[in-house]
């Protein structure tokens, strides 16, 4: 016997190629699946071919939890077999194309041409090159007027499918809205029918599925209105290359009240759901055991804001005190500090994002928080024993003055001077003040706002570099560049989609990754359409004029966005509906109204 | 929890905002039925720090586990731990640590028979009793073969580690008898350089004729030459399995790709022998045709 034929299994010539060039790429472990908890059955008896993907590197992917979600819910509830891939990284990329090797499944090295549906979540802007890169590389038309019946269907969801106009040529259709309920029709019709064409025309009938080719056809944000912690992954895949999470997590909420007017999850993801604390301590602690991790996030848009927050930590931390429990996205306030404190009592370092310097420009972006809550949350926050506070804050908002620029200087030394009265002058703390750029959204109050010139970003930029201190504080800016590729495209339409193609011919591919960020890519393809850059991103919308998206019901009313818009430039916030009464914005109905109401 | 502590959070909680979600009585509550301060982490490990029980874990590695690094082995293993419900002992401080250790980091995309890791536990458990819990939520290709528990003094094999036996198999288009001639100059050579080349660091020369040991060729009964040899490692550092390849094919002017390399098993030096082991011979010597039976197997 061959000394190797015990342990290896019988491998076919693509698994062989695939085998000799990994040795080649960097971090091979991203493409050879088998991860725990991943699944795989008899492709001979599933009852249809899925593959889940999100187009960025694998660490960033395995992370998402609407793929893990979807992975378990057709997997366990239907005949139907999931896998995934990711956006192979370009080193590997290239060695795919020298090599031949199509695209594919981490699951079973299986081509994803092969499969009858691939999903492509869409969650930034950013990735939207990527996605083209994958089509091309599975061998898939880029665009879906060429595509046959040899080709999966190819469905995008995620947020950025709340304007799917840039994208519309490269899909076949979109799953607009939470996929929970939806996926299940979807698996029907891939079991029922047989032929492209037929599946199309079914999907076509879903009220909340967009099909480009049929025109910009009225479509309805699907919500998962029931918000059961069935749907919660009971077997999550464990990675094994390191992931940009590394923990367990539980959904405990959905939604955010606060209203925020530049936030998109806040308006896209309404009205709030909860799920008790009595199940998400269940599952979070069956999470766990069937992960190995030692860190378990209960996440949701504001964790502080979940009602049964202080039930969850406790009967969480009554089972596993020595668990590392993490609760991302607090309010600034002194609450979620001690919140987080009682959580985990290990971690050094506390986040708060207040957004914004300023009360007048907080008004603007109805961030209803004062400059006292600000300061007694970071007062606690050392006081609590953290050495390192994390801020976030964004420039370039509407109505953007000197003041609200200088105003993040002063926060920065202010904080600091909190941390030396409290930790000493020497003490060992740092301030981390990061500084975003605003990128206007569809569906928000500031959807009809456009960017601010990438010049004055620069500026301000520079104002705060120069005027930050150095001593006890970090201070980090996002790239104004690719904020306005993200300003130009999250607002495009149908004209942009040309845009994104000639950019990926022309070498663009994760753009989200400052390294391989590829400019002069983007500017020549905007040039090449007859487009700038910045003046796709600087654009202004008129109020009675139609927006790319109007064909997309996120549930809001057009009638509250612009009254919110009105109100922001009156520098007047409107109240959390979960305590100061209904703002009427559209978001609840039917039996949501009433749980919501109660 | 210390007063000083409870007064912090007071004063701390003075500013709550009405809109938020705990008002101060429920917050000054919530504090009260907090389960662990940091004090009280800290001294929590520190026992469980002094109940430690050592156990050597002998795995294989095949199929495409063999492209993970040697971290997320490491992690990957931690994690079947976690899963196999064994209490793992963690380093005292704020931040404590599962203690885990493999005994030789392995070359991306080599397999291993019989590789070692090393954990404590914080609790004893019988070897099979252990073996069984492991075995059961390791991943493909990571293959159980033992459990042992190390009593007396622990002295951790990767201090200890004398060297490795690896075996190379190659492309087709590599005879028996360029192996065989390639071999006999490398044993007949006092010296045989090859350059080391790594990321950011400049390139370093190697003298791998230092490190290997007995070296032989093995036939198969596929007719696919493969090589077996004894690479040490000692004070003075080792060469890569690579790089053992490298300057054979040097030695008969042209370039042996190898289809599989594995790291057969790993020498271990006894506590008190100064690291010296008694070299396998592997000329002549029986061949083994793979891992040992997965623990459990019949």
């Amino acid at each position: 016997m061959s000394f190797f034929a015990g342990g290896f299994e019988q491998v076919n010539p693509l698994e062989q190629t695939i085998e000799s060039i990994l040795p080649g790429v960097q971090k091979p472990s991203r493409y050879i699946g088998g991860e725990p908890n991943q699944v795989v059955k008899d492709p001979a008896t599933a009852t249809a071919r899925i593959i889940w993907s999100y187009p960025d590197a694998y660490e960033i992917g395995i992370s998402n939890q609407a793929i893990q979600i979807l992975y378990s819910m057709v997997n366990e509830r239907t005949g139907a077999w999931a896998e995934r891939t990711y956006c192979p990284w370009p080193d590997m990329a290239d060695a795919m194309r020298r090599e031949n090797v199509p695209l594919f499944s981490l699951e079973s090295w299986r081509p994803v041409r092969e499969a009858d549906m691939w999903g492509i979540t869409l969650q930034h802007e950013l990735c939207y090159s990527n996605v083209l890169e994958m089509l091309d590389l599975a061998g898939v038309p880029i665009r879906s007027a060429d595509r046959t019946e040899e080709d999966p269907i190819v469905i995008g969801g995620g947020p950025c499918a709340s304007n799917p106009e840039p994208m519309a040529p490269f899909f076949d259709c979109f799953l607009i809205g939470e996929g929970e309920d939806l996926i299940l029709q979807v698996v029907e019709i891939l079991e029922r029918l047989d032929t492209r064409a037929k599946r199309m025309l079914a999907l076509s009938r879903i009220p909340n599925v967009y099909v480009p080719s049929l025109g910009t056809h009225l479509v309805d944000r699907a919500v998962y209105d029931s918000f059961d912690i069935s749907t919660q992954p009971t077997k999550p895949i464990v990675p094994y290359a390191s992931a940009i999470f590394n923990r367990a997590s539980v959904e405990v909420m959905r939604g955010c009240t606060r209203g925020c007017r530049f936030c998109h999850a806040g308006s896209w993801y309404r009205p709030v759901r909860e799920r008790p604390a009595e199940k998400v301590v269940e599952a979070g602690l069956a999470a766990l055991d069937c992960t190995g991790y030692d860190e378990l996030s209960l996440t949701s848009l504001a964790t502080s804001d979940y009602t049964d927050v202080e039930k969850a930590i406790t009967g969480i931390k009554a089972v596993r005190p020595d668990l590392h429990l993490s609760l991302p996205s607090n309010r600034v306030d002194t609450g979620p500090v001690a919140l987080t404190a009682a959580a985990n009592t290990r971690q050094a370092s506390i986040t708060i994002a207040p957004e914004a310097a300023t009360q007048r420009m907080r008004n603007i972006i109805c961030k209803t928080i004062d400059d006292e809550m600000i300061e007694n949350a970071v007062r606690a926050a050392f006081e609590q024993g953290y050495t390192s506070l994390k801020t976030y804050f964004m420039v370039g908002l509407p109505g953007e003055t000197h003041d609200e620029v200088q105003a993040i200087v002063d926060f920065g030394i202010r904080a600091r001077e909190i941390g030396r009265e409290v930790l000493g002058v020497d003490g060992k703390f740092t301030v981390h003040v990061s500084a975003s750029n605003f990128v206007p959204k569809p569906h928000t109050a500031f959807q009809w706002e456009g960017m601010a010139l990438r010049e004055q970003l620069r500026r301000k930029h520079e104002y705060i570099r120069r005027g930050m201190p150095r001593q006890q504080i970090k201070l980090s800016l996002h790239d104004p560049m690719t904020s306005m590729l993200e300003g130009a495209v999250s607002r495009g339409g149908r004209h942009t989609a040309p845009v994104i193609e000639r950019a990926w011919r022309a070498g663009a591919r994760f753009d989200a990754w400052n390294e391989l960020y590829n400019e002069r890519a983007w500017l020549d393809a905007f040039e090449a359409e007859g487009l700038t850059l910045d003046g796709e991103a600087n654009r202004e919308f008129l109020e009675f004029e139609s927006l790319p998206w109007d064909h997309i019901r996120s549930g809001l009313s057009k009638e509250f966005l612009l009254d919110e818009l009105w109100q922001s430039r009156a520098e007047a916030v409107t109240g959390d509906c979960r305590w100061d009464g209904c703002t009427d914005c559209g978001a609840c109905l039917g039996p949501i109204r009433t749980r919501v109401m109660n | 929890m210390s007063d000083d502590a409870t007064t912090a959070t007071t004063v701390a909680t003075q500013g709550v905002h009405p809109l938020g979600p705990m008002t101060h009585a429920q917050h000054t509550a919530f504090e009260a039925k907090r389960l662990t301060s940091p004090e009280e982490a800290i001294a929590a490990s520190i026992a469980a720090f002094e109940h430690r029980y050592h156990y050597r874990i002998v795995v294989a590695i095949e199929g495409r586990v063999r492209f993970l690094s040697h971290l997320e082995t490491v992690d990957t293993l931690l994690g079947a731990l976690r899963r196999s419900g064994v209490k793992l002992a963690l380093s005292p401080g704020m931040k404590p640590k599962p203690r885990i250790k493999m005994a030789m980091p392995r070359p991306v995309a080599t397999e291993a028979w019989s590789d070692l890791v090393e954990v404590e536990l914080h609790e004893a458990i019988d070897a099979d009793q252990f073996a069984l819990q492991l075995s059961e939520v390791l991943p493909k290709g990571l293959v159980l073969q033992r459990v042992e528990r190390i009593e007396g003094i622990y002295t951790s094999a990767a201090s200890r580690v004398a060297g490795a036996t690896w075996r190379w198999r190659f492309a087709e288009d590599v005879t028996t008898g360029e192996l065989e001639e390639a071999v006999a100059r490398l044993t007949a050579s006092d010296e045989l350089l090859v350059d080391r080349t790594s990321p950011n660091k400049p390139t370093r020369v190697v003298d791998v004729r230092r490190f290997v040991g007995d070296m032989a060729v093995v036939s198969e009964d596929a007719g696919v030459p493969a090589l077996r040899a004894f690479v040490r490692l000692t004070e003075m550092g080792s060469a890569k399995p690579e790089e053992v390849v490298r300057a054979l094919g040097a030695l008969v002017g042209r370039t042996f790709t190898p289809t599989r390399t594995v790291r057969e098993s790993i020498a271990i030096a006894d506590p008190g022998t100064g690291g010296q082991i008694a070299e396998p011979a592997l000329v002549g010597a029986d061949v083994p045709d793979g891992p040992a039976k997965p623990w459990g197997a019949c």
